[in-house]
């Protein structure tokens, strides 16, 4: 159970390191603390930290365990590095990493909603504005969470596992700017095949998780992704024709896929 | 009892009633000669457990019943219709290949033609 | 509100009946289940617990030598010769005497299978509909899957994991609709371990998938797995890559090309990975995946209950690493069942169609009993659920 591991990571970091546990998700459990990988402790520091572990999953044989967690810390950490130094793309700041153990050190982002709606990620967001969807706010927020993903995939980056609950948002002032995170799955790649498979992916998170206003907000999303390939004038808008026109192939071929039996 | 019957209609104006002729064998038996197993499962070595069952006979043993009267007779129905439609099939892929091979004469023929005009006018 | 009573049980009885039959793939299945009609019913989503019995479910498999598939052409002549004895057989030990009076409604697969053996099933639908003046409801077969499986298992609102030949799907319910959240891009679980199966010239009874569980049991080397590739794309996977790579490793090992490293030891040339070792391989990677989308989208929904449906899902292995998983997510449960009801059969699809027979939802025309061979678990409008 949830509490062994919360042992198990306590003893490894030393008793000196507080933790306090956030999410499990289904690949890592997310904690947070106010110690920093390697900077001294400051007494007035209110700072906060993530710490992300990827327990082993006892489920799965070791051997595919050992090599998936040591590849996805280690993929993140490395994607995380070079796309913090991307201009305009938000990913949290890394620390540091412990692939073998799957430890990874991060930069806090986000608070928690207004009116007990849960953290800020987008997916809560969203259920937050459930009853006024089409409102200014969401429309804008929506649109750069395109931009977001537009400016990573003009950069040959994927992200593998686009949802709303892998999109943070981060409060400046009135407007909520979007971090991506869990780059587990992400890759480095120029393929339009991948690309697609990534916008089609999002759109089917969406789609099961936003149903009622679903269509508005994949097409905010899909005007904001087209607003970053178009700033990067002539050749982004040949780009974009070329994604837009393989992510409808992805998902003709997903709705196209016979259903036997 | 009164015959099954099944009537085809196309759009190119064929027309044909089927109705089973009730002394004839084919009429009076549960297995088909087009319902069987494909050839392919056999040679692959099936053993065909899938049979249809034997038409019964009333209580005398003088006749069938009328169920398996029904039974054997749309089982030759449906043999007589299958047969049908294979020809019609048949008759429509020769009729495509014979309409291409038309073409293609025909096609050689405006080639020859054309070829021979343009050589003129090139001239 | 959801009222399950908007149609009264016929002949004033205080039940109703259903006979479902189902054809889809290569199983014929007839089931009846009968429903107590309860008052909580008139208004609460309480479909999952319908206190049904299963008065009988009776399967047929149209088997084929070891190394073929099955065709629609030969699957639909098994139906086609099965399905009046099978209904009868249902009917005498359901203790139905006379169907226009006993049964409420007829229930068969409309979709997703393959073609021809669902239109043989439907034309004996049809056939019985009129002989008895009973009406007919067409069933999504996954919709089937799912509320067998919620019935049997009383799982209030969990999240699916639907794997059989046809179909490898994550599902979860949300507004009316059980939505796919994730789903294989290619080819489904089961044709990717009945397709290894062939290759491997097992026999298919009685079932391929079986077969392999049951070789990789007895894998000799289960400590050093053979790397073959993990392909998880977010909450999707794809699963051809692998059994090509599975598949080359087979025909290597039978022509016994010691060049491969993989299987040979570079020096000494022996034989390193068994045939049972590559079942097991193949299962651990496969499965592993499923579970991982399985958790995600958990995690995604706020969901701790899974119900694993489909035939692949009587696998023990499979429902072992799925337990597993729940055991290590906080309050996590698994539900699953047995052979009875996770291979394609006829009362699953009574079930399903019970529920929407009860919520008012009968074919009023022939024409909406044209069977379709794609037909998408979301297309369905979950009328029983709130």
């Amino acid at each position: 159970m949830t509490q062994e591991f919360i042992d198990k990571v306590s003893s490894y970091l030393s008793q000196d390191i507080d933790i306090t546990p956030i999410s499990q998700g289904a690949e890592a459990i997310v904690f947070s603390t106010s110690t920093h990988p390697y900077l001294p402790k400051t007494r007035e520091s209110h700072q906060k930290f993530i710490i992300k572990y990827r327990p082993p999953k006892r489920y799965r044989h070791p051997q595919i365990d050992q090599t998936l967690t040591k590849h996805r810390t280690l993929n993140e950490s490395r994607l995380l590095a070079k796309l913090y130094l991307i201009p305009g793309l938000y990913v949290p700041q890394l620390l540091a990493c412990d692939p073998y153990n799957g430890f990874i050190w991060l930069e806090f982002l986000g608070e928690d909603l207004p009116g007990g709606y849960g953290f800020s990620n987008l997916k809560n967001f969203l259920w937050m504005h459930d009853k006024d969807p089409y409102n200014d706010l969401v429309a804008a927020t929506l649109h750069k969470v395109g931009i977001q993903i537009g400016l990573l995939h003009w950069n040959d980056y994927c992200h593998g596992d686009l949802t709303s609950s892998n999109i943070v948002l981060v409060k400046y002032g009135a407007e909520w700017v979007p971090h991506l995170i869990d780059f587990g799955l992400g890759s480095v790649s120029n393929l339009v095949e991948d690309k697609g498979v990534d916008l089609y992916v999002l759109e089917r998170a969406i789609l099961s998780t936003h149903s009622k206003h679903a269509e508005k907000y994949n097409d905010w999303i899909m005007e904001g992704f087209e607003a970053a390939y178009h700033e990067k004038g002539a050749k982004g808008i040949k780009k974009f024709k070329e994604v837009t026109k393989r992510f409808q192939e992805v998902r003709l071929r997903g709705r196209k896929r016979s259903m036997l039996g | 009892m009164t015959l099954p019957v099944a009537l085809y209609s196309a759009p190119d104006g064929v027309e044909k009633n089927f109705i089973p002729t009730p002394d004839d064998p084919r009429y009076l038996t549960t297995e088909g000669r087009t319902t069987g197993p494909s050839d392919h499962v056999l040679n692959a070595g099936q053993i065909d457990r899938d049979k249809p069952s034997d038409p019964k006979y009333t209580a005398d043993g003088s006749q069938l019943t009328y169920l398996s009267q029904l039974r054997t007779q749309l089982t030759g129905l449906q043999d007589d219709i299958n047969e049908f439609l294979t020809r019609r099939m048949e008759l429509a892929k020769n009729k495509k290949k014979a309409g291409a091979e038309e073409k293609r004469i025909q096609e050689e023929i405006n080639q020859l033609l054309d070829g021979g005009d343009g050589e003129e006018d090139a001239d | 509100m959801v009222n399950l009573n908007t149609i009264p049980p016929k002949n004033n009885r205080d039940f109703y009946i259903a006979i479902g039959l189902e054809g889809s793939a290569n199983k014929l299945g007839v089931g009846i289940v009968k429903h107590p009609l309860l008052p909580k019913h008139a208004n609460s989503d309480l479909s999952y617990d319908c206190g049904a019995e299963m008065l009988s479910n009776i399967r047929d498999t149209y088997m084929t030598p070891p190394g073929e598939g099955f065709l629609p052409r030969d699957t639909a002549r098994h139906h086609r010769n099965w399905c009046v004895r099978l209904i009868k057989q249902a009917m005498a030990e359901a203790g139905i005497k006379d169907p226009t009076l006993d049964v409420d409604v007829i229930c068969f697969t409309r979709g997703p299978g393959m073609g021809a053996p669902l239109h043989s099933v439907v034309i004996a639908a049809r056939t019985c509909s009129l002989l008895w003046d009973v009406p007919l409801v067409g069933v999504n077969h996954c919709i089937g899957h799912i509320e067998m499986g919620r019935e049997i298992t009383k799982a209030q609102n969990p999240v699916v994991l639907y794997v059989s030949g046809g179909n490898t799907q994550v599902i979860a319910y949300s507004e009316k609709r059980y939505r796919i959240f994730g789903e294989t891009l290619d080819i489904a679980i089961g044709n990717c371990l009945d397709r290894f199966a062939r290759t491997l010239k097992i026999p298919n009874e009685p079932s391929p998938g079986y077969n392999i569980e049951q070789l990789a049991k007895k894998a000799p080397h289960k400590d050093s797995l053979v790397e073959l590739p993990y392909t998880v794309k977010g909450m999707d996977l794809s699963m051809s890559g692998i059994l090509a790579s599975v598949d080359l490793l087979a025909k290597d090992l039978f022509k016994c090309n010691k060049k491969n490293k993989i299987l040979f030891d570079k020096k000494t040339g022996e034989q390193k990975v068994t045939v049972e070792d590559l079942c097991y391989s193949l299962q651990e990677n496969l499965f592993a995946m499923l579970v991982e989308i399985t958790e995600r989208a958990m995690a995604h929904v706020n969901s701790n209950q899974v119900l694993i449906v489909g035939g692949v899902g009587c696998n023990v292995r499979l429902q072992e690493m799925m337990a597993q998983m729940c055991k290590d997510r906080a309050n996590g449960q698994i539900h699953a069942t047995d052979n009875r009801f996770c291979i394609d059969n006829g009362v699953m699809i009574a079930q399903a169609g019970l529920l929407e027979y009860r919520m008012g939802g009968i074919v009023k025309d022939f024409s909406e009993t044209i069977v379709t061979q794609k037909f998408r678990t979301d297309e369905v409008y979950a009328a029983w659920r709130d």
